[in-house]
C-alpha cells in the first residue's frame, strides 16, 4: 500500500502514563464543590528538546489546606460566641444568659445523646463514610462472659474498670492462666484511671462553666488497691510493669510508694521509661523535706535520665520548671531556672507556654518581685509566635496577667498579653479565668492609659467576651471623669443597660458623672435622656410595686438622694424644666424613698431654671424644701427669688 | 381534659412516643390545677344561684377579670451588629465561611421581593430583616476581593514555582500532550464519598501519538465517536470501575491497546475496499477514469489517444474538475462547491451557455 509506505517515521515510544499533563479548575456553590483535578508527575521523555524540571510537591496533611484558610481569620469583635445563634434577639446580655445558653447547648447535645443510648433500635441505619462511632448507639453488651481471658480483654477496650476489676479477683478465684500481655494491659488500665472508671468528659462549651480548677496537691491514689495488688501478683516484674506502677502512683500523687518503686527499679537496674521520668520529676519529688533536697532529687533524676541514654524533651523541662514552680521560694529558684532555659536552649528546644508559666511562678513568687522577666518572656512570646497547645497554656496568660498587675502594673505587656490571648482564643478556657484575666486587665488600663485607648479595647472586648462587673465600672468612671471622655457615658450606658441587676450599684456613678460640668448641646440632650429613663423607670417601678398581690422578688431601680440631686442638675444643665419639676417633685412626695441627703448645688440650680422660665409658684415650692432640709444657700435662693422675680403678695 | 387525671403507670409504657406525650400532657395539667379550685368554687356558686333563681347565662369577658399582673422581661435586646461595625472593620473576619444570609450581620441595605400591592409591605420591597428571599439565593459574601486577597497569600507556600520552560499553552501541549481529568466532590453529609468521582476523563490529541496514515485511519475506525475529527481530540471517559484509581488504569490500559493495536495491520486489513476508505481520493476513483475514458473518446484522432494519463490530467480543465469533485466529497455539498463543480463541467465539455 503506498499510503503506508509513505512515510517510516520513527515512532518514540514513550510511557504515556508518565508523560502527562493535569490542570484543576475549580468553581464552588453554596455548599456542593466539584474540582477538576490535574495532577502533575515528571516526564521521562528521552526525546524531548529541553528539560522541563517539575519541582515536588510540598507535602501536605488533609487538613493542611483548611488549617492555612482558617488562620486568616481573626474574631470578630461584634459576634458573640461561636456556638451562639447569630441573631440579636438571642445575643446573651450578661453572664447568666451566657452561662445558660452555653450549658443549654451541651445539655441538648446530652439530651440527644441519652436518647441514642435509650433507643438503640432506631439509630442502626449508618450511611457514614467514614463512620463516626461517637454518634452510634454505645456498645452496652459485653460479648464474652464468664471468668476467661476474652471477656478481660474486652472489658479493657471498653475501659470499664470496675467491672474488669471484679473480672479480675473471679479469675484470681477460680485460678486461671491469664497471659502477661493482658495482665499488663490491665495494670495499665487500673494506672491510668487509678482504680475508678473514667470520669464523664465534659462538652466544649460546659468546659467553659463547668471545669473544676483545683491546683492543690491531694492523694488520689488509694494504697494497696486492685493496681498494687495486681503488681504483686504479676509472676515476672518487667520493665513495663515497673513503668507503669511508678506513673500511676506518681500522677496519683503518692509520692513516697512512687520513690520507693523506683529505687527498687535503679536496684535492680530496670530501664525507667521518660515519660516515668517526667512523672517522677514533676511529681514524685513531693517527698523531699527541703527545697534543697527537692532539687538535689530533680538533679539526680536527671543524671539518672542521662545514664539511661535518654534524651530529654520539652517534656522533661516542663517538668522539671513545674518542680521549681513549686519550690518558688528558694533562694536558688532563680539561678536554676535561668539554667535550666539556657540548658533548653542549648539543645535547640522551644519552651512552651506552660514552661514559661512556671518560671513566672518562680520569679514572682514574692509579693514585691521586681524582675523584667515577665517582660522577655512576653517579648518572646510575641516574637516568636510561640504555639499554643491545650488549656495549661492558656493557664499563662491568667498567670502573667495577675504578675503583671501585681508589681510591674505594665501596660504594654498588658496590652500584649491581652492581644495574644485574644487571638488563641482565651474565651474558650474556664470563665473564671478569663473574667479575672480582662478584669485585671482594664483596671490596669483605666489606671495608666488614656480614656480613648480604654473605650477602644473596650469595644473589642465588651460584651460578648466579657462584662463589666462594679470595680470595673468604678474605674472606668474615674478615667472618663480624668480624662474628660463624657462622650463615651451613652455607649457605657446602653452597655448598661443589659445587666439590670448590677444596675442599682453603678448607676449612682453614671448619674454622678453626667452631672458634673455642663456640656455642648447634643451631648447634653443624650444625657437628659438618660436621666428622664431613669427617672420614669424609677416613678414605673414603684406602682408596679404598688400593684404587685404579694411582696415579691422584683429588683426595682433604687436612687439615692444625691442621685436626685445630680439628676436635677443633669435636668437643669438641658434646660429641661418639666423633667427637672418632675425629678423634684418625685423627690418630695416619695420622703422616704431615697436615701441619704440632698446635695445643695442641686436645688440652686433648680432654682434658677424656675427663675428663668418664669415660675414663682414652684420656685417657692423649691426653697422651701431646701429650708426644711437645712441646706445652704437657702437664703441666698430666697433674695434671689425677689429680686429677679415678680410676685404677687401672696406669694411674698 | 384539663380536669382529669392521668393513671397510666410510666413504667408500662415503653415507647418514647407516649412519654412524650404524657410529659406533655402532665405539665399542662398541672398549671391548670389552681384554675380547677377557681372554677369550682364559680360552679358552687353558680349551683346555688341555680337553684335559687333561673340560670344566668355568663357571658364571657363581659366582667374584665384582673390578670395577674406580669412584667415583662425588661431587659433591653442587643442592637443588630451592622449598627456597631465601622467602615474599616475588617469584613473577612465577619463572614468567614459560607453561609446563610444573617440580616444583622450586613452593614448595607439591600432588598428583594416583590410586591403587588400597598397590603404588602405597603408596596415597598420588602428590606433585609426576615427576608425569605434573601436566605433561599446563594451569597457570595465569603468570597469578597479580601477573602480572595488573604487565602490567596495563605496559599502561597504550598504552591511551587510554575516550570521554566511551559510559560504558554502551545509549549505545554507539546512537552505534555495527555490530559488526565479527575473530580472530587466536597459537601456537608454524612458520607464523604460520592459515586460521580469515580469519572476519569484522559484527552489526546491524535496528532500526538504519531501513528501513520494506516494507524491513523484505524484507530479513528476503533476510536468511533470518541475521537472529535474537528480538534483532533481522542477524549476516553471511564467510569465503569468503582474507584478512581481503577478508572484511571483503565483508561491507560485503553490508550495503549488502541495504540498498539492501530499499529497492527491485519491480513484482512489489505482486502480494504474503496467503499472503506475514509477520505475520498481522487486518484484512485470511479471519477478519474470516467474522465479519461471520456476525453479519451472525445479524441477524434486516434493518434492522439494513445496520450498518457499524465498529460490528460494536466490539462487545467481536468484538474479543476478533479479539484472540485474532491470537494463535493469532502466538504459536503454546499453552494459553493455545486456551483465549482458546474463551472468545471460546463468548461470542461466546453459548453458556454448563455445561462452561466
Amino acid at each position: 500500500m503506498a499510503t503506508s509506505m509513505k512515510s517510516i517515521r520513527k515512532v518514540i515510544l514513550w510511557n504515556l502514563s508518565k508523560k502527562s499533563r493535569h490542570f484543576s479548575t475549580s468553581q464552588s456553590h453554596c455548599n456542593r464543590h466539584e474540582t477538576e483535578q490535574l495532577k502533575r508527575e515528571t516526564p521521562k521523555l528521552s526525546g524531548s528538546t529541553s528539560e522541563i524540571v517539575i519541582p515536588n510537591r510540598i507535602p501536605r496533611g488533609p487538613t493542611s489546606i483548611l488549617k492555612a484558610l482558617a488562620s486568616t481569620v481573626e474574631r470578630d469583635p461584634n459576634a458573640p460566641a461561636y456556638y451562639l445563634v447569630d441573631d440579636p434577639y438571642l445575643y446573651p446580655t450578661g453572664f447568666i444568659p451566657k452561662k445558660n445558653y452555653a450549658l443549654s447547648k451541651a445539655a441538648g447535645k446530652r439530651a440527644a445523646k441519652h436518647i441514642v443510648e435509650q433507643h438503640p433500635e432506631f439509630f442502626q441505619n449508618d450511611t457514614s463514610h467514614p463512620k463516626v462511632e461517637a454518634f452510634m448507639p454505645p456498645k452496652t453488651e459485653y460479648q464474652t462472659t464468664g471468668a476467661n481471658e476474652e471477656a478481660l480483654k474486652e472489658r479493657i477496650e471498653m475501659r470499664r474498670v470496675k467491672d474488669a476489676i471484679a473480672l479480675y479477683t473471679e479469675i484470681k478465684l477460680e485460678e486461671m492462666e491469664v497471659s502477661e500481655e493482658t495482665l499488663l494491659d490491665l495494670l495499665d488500665l487500673l494506672c491510668v484511671y487509678n482504680n475508678k472508671d473514667p470520669p464523664e468528659e465534659l462538652y466544649g462549651e460546659e468546659t467553659i462553666y463547668l471545669s473544676k480548677h483545683n491546683r492543690k496537691a491531694a492523694k488520689t491514689w488509694e494504697d494497696f488497691t486492685a493496681a498494687e495488688k495486681l503488681f504483686e501478683d504479676l509472676p515476672r516484674k518487667s520493665a513495663r510493669a515497673y513503668n507503669t506502677i511508678v506513673t500511676g502512683m506518681a500522677k496519683g500523687l503518692a509520692s513516697e510508694n512512687a520513690m520507693s518503686k523506683y529505687n527498687e527499679m535503679l536496684e535492680n537496674r530496670i530501664p525507667v521509661d521518660l515519660e516515668t521520668f517526667h512523672h517522677l520529676i514533676e511529681y514524685g519529688t513531693m517527698t523531699a523535706d527541703s527545697h534543697k533536697e527537692k532539687w538535689s532529687l530533680v538533679t539526680a533524676m536527671l543524671h539518672e535520665l542521662k545514664n539511661q541514654g535518654l534524651q530529654p524533651t520539652l517534656e522533661t523541662f516542663r517538668c522539671v520548671l513545674s518542680a521549681l514552680g513549686s519550690m518558688a521560694s528558694h533562694q536558688n529558684s532563680t539561678h536554676y531556672v535561668m539554667k535550666t532555659l539556657a540548658e533548653m536552649k542549648k539543645l535547640g528546644i522551644e519552651p512552651s507556654l506552660s514552661c514559661f508559666a512556671n518560671v513566672l511562678d518562680v520569679f514572682y513568687n514574692k509579693p514585691n518581685d521586681r524582675s523584667d522577666m515577665l517582660k522577655k518572656v512576653v517579648d518572646y512570646i510575641w516574637e516568636k509566635k510561640v504555639p499554643i497547645n491545650g488549656s495549661d497554656d492558656l493557664h499563662f496568660f491568667f498567670l502573667a496577667m495577675m504578675k503583671n498587675s501585681r508589681t510591674l502594673k505594665d501596660v504594654e505587656i498588658a496590652t500584649k498579653l491581652e492581644v495574644l490571648a485574644r487571638k488563641h482564643d482565651v474565651i474558650s478556657g474556664p470563665v473564671q479565668y478569663v473574667s479575672v484575666f480582662y478584669s485585671l486587665y482594664f483596671k490596669l488600663l483605666c489606671m495608666y492609659d488614656t480614656i480613648e485607648h480604654v473605650m477602644e479595647v473596650y469595644n473589642q472586648i465588651v460584651p460578648h467576651i466579657w462584662m463589666l462587673n462594679t470595680e470595673e465600672y468604678e474605674e472606668l468612671f474615674k478615667a472618663v471623669e480624668l480624662y474628660e471622655g463624657y462622650q463615651y457615658i451613652p455607649q457605657i450606658w446602653s452597655d448598661m443597660q443589659f445587666d439590670l441587676m448590677k444596675l442599682n450599684d453603678i448607676v449612682n456613678l453614671v448619674i454622678s458623672s453626667m452631672a458634673k460640668v455642663k456640656h455642648e448641646e447634643q451631648l447634653q440632650n443624650q444625657f437628659c435622656d438618660i436621666a428622664e429613663s431613669l427617672i420614669s423607670r424609677w416613678i414605673s417601678d414603684q406602682q408596679f410595686i404598688s400593684t404587685m398581690r404579694r411582696p415579691s422578688r422584683y429588683l426595682s431601680l433604687m436612687l439615692t438622694a444625691t442621685g436626685m440631686g445630680d439628676l436635677i442638675t443633669i435636668s437643669c444643665n438641658g434646660n429641661r424644666f418639666n423633667q427637672a419639676w418632675l425629678i423634684f417633685s418625685t423627690m418630695k412626695d416619695n420622703p422616704n424613698s431615697f436615701e441619704g441627703v440632698p446635695s445643695g448645688p442641686a436645688f440652686t440650680s433648680l432654682v434658677e431654671l424656675c427663675i428663668q422660665n418664669n415660675k414663682p409658684e414652684q420656685a417657692i415650692d423649691v426653697v422651701v424644701y431646701m429650708c426644711e432640709h437645712g441646706l445652704p444657700d437657702g437664703k441666698t435662693s430666697i433674695e434671689k427669688i425677689q429680686t429677679q422675680m415678680s410676685l404677687t403678695d401672696g406669694q411674698k | 381534659m384539663s380536669n382529669t387525671k392521668i393513671l397510666v403507670p410510666l413504667g408500662l409504657t415503653n415507647s418514647l412516643h407516649h412519654r412524650l406525650i404524657i410529659t406533655v400532657r402532665l405539665l399542662s395539667t398541672a398549671g391548670n390545677r389552681k384554675n380547677e379550685r377557681i372554677r369550682q368554687t364559680r360552679l358552687e356558686s353558680t349551683k346555688q344561684e341555680e337553684e335559687k333563681d333561673f340560670r344566668v347565662f355568663q357571658i364571657k369577658g363581659l366582667n374584665p377579670r384582673n390578670k395577674r399582673e406580669q412584667r415583662k422581661n425588661d431587659a433591653p435586646k442587643m442592637q443588630p451588629r451592622y449598627m456597631n461595625m465601622k467602615p474599616d472593620d475588617d469584613w473577612t473576619n465577619v463572614w468567614p465561611t459560607a453561609s446563610t444570609f444573617k440580616w444583622s450581620a450586613i452593614p448595607f441595605p439591600v432588598r428583594q421581593g416583590y410586591t403587588d400591592n400597598l397590603s404588602e409591605n405597603e408596596n415597598v420591597t420588602p428590606g433585609r430583616y426576615a427576608n425569605t428571599e434573601l436566605l433561599k439565593i446563594p451569597n457570595f459574601l465569603h468570597l469578597s476581593p479580601g477573602h480572595i486577597k488573604k487565602h490567596c497569600q495563605v496559599l502561597k507556600d504550598f504552591c511551587t514555582p510554575w516550570p521554566a520552560g511551559l510559560e504558554t499553552d502551545e509549549l505545554c501541549d507539546q512537552h505534555f500532550p495527555l490530559t488526565v481529568k479527575t473530580r472530587d466532590y466536597c459537601f456537608s453529609s454524612p458520607s464523604v464519598a460520592d459515586s460521580r468521582s469515580r469519572l476519569v476523563t484522559v484527552k489526546l490529541k491524535l496528532s500526538d501519538l504519531r501513528l501513520d496514515e494506516h494507524g491513523e485511519d484505524k484507530i479513528k475506525r476503533l476510536l468511533g465517536d470518541k475521537y472529535d475529527p474537528e480538534t483532533g481530540e481522542i477524549t476516553l471517559n471511564t467510569d465503569r470501575c468503582p474507584l478512581k484509581k481503577q478508572n484511571y488504569d483503565y483508561a491507560m490500559y485503553l490508550l495503549t491497546a488502541l495504540y498498539y493495536e492501530a499499529k497492527k495491520v491485519e491480513p484482512w486489513e489489505l482486502e480494504k475496499d474503496e467503499a472503506d476508505i475514509d477520505k475520498y481520493s481522487w486518484e484512485r476513483s470511479q471519477s478519474k477514469r470516467n474522465i479519461l475514458k471520456l476525453v479519451q473518446q472525445n479524441e477524434k484522432e486516434e493518434s492522439l489517444r494513445e496520450r498518457s494519463e499524465d498529460d490528460i490530467l494536466s490539462r487545467d480543465e481536468i484538474k479543476s474538475y478533479a479539484s472540485s469533485v474532491i470537494e463535493l466529497h469532502n466538504e459536503g455539498e454546499n453552494y459553493t462547491t455545486i456551483n465549482n463543480y458546474k463551472q468545471s463541467v460546463l468548461q470542461l465539455l466546453n459548453v458556454k451557455s448563455q445561462l452561466t
